[in-house]
């Protein structure tokens, strides 16, 4: 009921010559930190904090984030899918957001209020973790 | 179940304690039966009166997840604990409060666990998300703090800011709790469901009923991953409309989501009853924080507190 790790990888692989890393901006939010007006996601546990700082803030919803790729911390394209890797959030939008473990927000889902964190994702038996959509309520 | 006053955790029961477990099962069964009549014919599109069994697709973890209510509780203290700590910086904030309705208002709860199964959604919005808007509060608060202020609040690579102190205090001694774990259960009982043979045996219905109504998509995953409809914009064409109707229909009639919510809930009564020290951990844990969460709230009210 799910792509299979290699379709996944095939999508991911596509997603990498299709996907342009937006201009760096004032606001943005790498290095553990997420300012006001966005949800932040990223790949390592504890912010990245201590690892390799590979995140990406989002300001409305993405129902697919197998075609969105992770910024390195000088808001570089990592060229790396975001699918399934995700392992911490900080919801700095100001209403509500949820992650979805499937694309087009079906799944399973967590749901966080704005202000609030989880440094540790659920990850699976390979150390990935199971977002591929994210939703924000008041976008 | 409210939240009581002693700040322990209203926990959502499970099974419903009301009945609602038989006339959920009653519900599912009667939609089901068609298609378990003739489960070699295509099944035919079911009445719209069945989403009444939508609202109570309530399965077993869901006891141990917070309600809106408790996510409310948990939030308004995270604010108080925060403008606490600004102050204590010489800054003052006023993040907004968090309410129980709104939060209730919009979460789609295991409305989309399974694929979008509500046919009266899916009428009106296709696949997209079927939710009210809900209040965009960072403008009010937050956007225009100069920028020492927000380095305060936020944190920098360095040091952690107020929002996250704050999290700290809300759980500085509640009992250890593997919450990443509960998640990771939540997804695995969903994918292994969808490998049951009764699972597959209905997305096959369902497959050919589809195409009775002149959809061909291997499986529900590949309907709403039709190129067609992007769900990250807000338009929805009538044809996406009248797909999602088809699919929402050929999934209740078709019982797959008696067939995969049922292999879910069985999976995940297994998980609870064979860790119960993991789930005893996740309840005390959620309790407690609760109970910080509500004394904190009140001394805030009675003036005690910042």
């Amino acid at each position: 009921m799910r792509l299979s790790r290699k379709a996944a990888g095939i999508v991911a692989a596509a997603a990498m010559f299709t996907v342009v890393a937006p201009a760096a901006t004032a606001v943005a939010s790498p290095r553990s930190t997420c300012y006001g007006g966005r949800v932040c996601l990223y790949a390592g546990f504890d912010y990245n904090r201590g690892q390799i700082d590979h995140w990406r803030d989002f300001v409305k919803d993405d129902s697919n984030l197998a075609d969105n790729n992770w910024l390195n911390w000088d808001f570089s394209n990592t060229w790396h899918s975001m699918d399934n890797e995700t392992s911490s959030v900080r919801n700095r939008v100001g209403c509500s957001a949820t992650l979805w473990q499937h694309p087009g927000y079906t799944g399973a889902h967590s749901t966080f209020t704005h202000n609030s964190n989880d440094g540790y994702l659920s990850n699976n038996a390979i150390g990935n973790n199971r977002t591929s959509a994210i939703d924000i309520w008041c976008r | 179940m409210p939240l009581r006053n002693d700040g322990s955790a209203g926990f959502r029961a499970w099974p419903p304690e009301t009945g609602r477990r038989g006339l959920l099962a009653s519900t599912l069964l009667l939609v089901a039966s068609a298609a378990a009549c003739a489960a070699d014919e295509p099944a035919p599109a079911a009445p719209d009166q069945d989403t009444s069994a939508m609202t109570q697709l309530v399965l077993p973890f869901d006891a141990y997840k917070t309600t809106p209510k408790q996510r409310a509780v948990l939030g308004n203290a995270h604010n108080h604990l925060v403008v606490q700590c600004m102050r204590e910086r010489g800054s003052t904030v006023t993040p907004p409060a968090e309410d129980a309705d709104a939060i209730a208002a919009v979460d789609p709860g295991n409305s989309r666990r399974y694929g979008v199964t509500d046919i009266e959604a899916a009428k009106q919005y296709g696949y997209h998300l079927a939710r009210p808007p809900s209040p965009d509060t960072t403008g009010a608060w937050a956007a225009k703090l100069p920028k020492p202020v927000r380095h305060r609040l936020y944190g920098t690579a360095a040091d952690r800011g107020c929002l996250d102190r704050a999290t700290q205090a809300l759980d500085k001694g509640a009992r250890k709790a593997d919450w990443p774990w509960l998640s990771l259960q939540d997804s695995l009982t969903l994918e292994q469901a969808a490998k049951d043979p009764t699972v597959k045996e209905a997305v096959r219905r369902w497959q050919s009923c589809m195409s009775q109504n002149g959809h061909s998509y291997p499986s529900p995953e590949a309907a709403i991953a039709d190129s067609r409809w992007n769900l990250d914009e807000p338009e929805i064409t009538e044809e996406e409309k009248q797909t999602a109707t088809a699919d929402t229909r050929c999934k209740w009639s078709s019982g797959l989501v008696l067939a995969w919510y049922g292999a879910d809930a069985e999976l995940q009564q297994d998980v609870i009853a064979d860790n119960p020290g993991r789930f005893a951990a996740l309840r005390a844990n959620l309790k407690q924080r609760l109970k910080r969460a509500s004394n904190l709230l009140a001394q805030h009210k009675s003036g005690e507190v910042g």
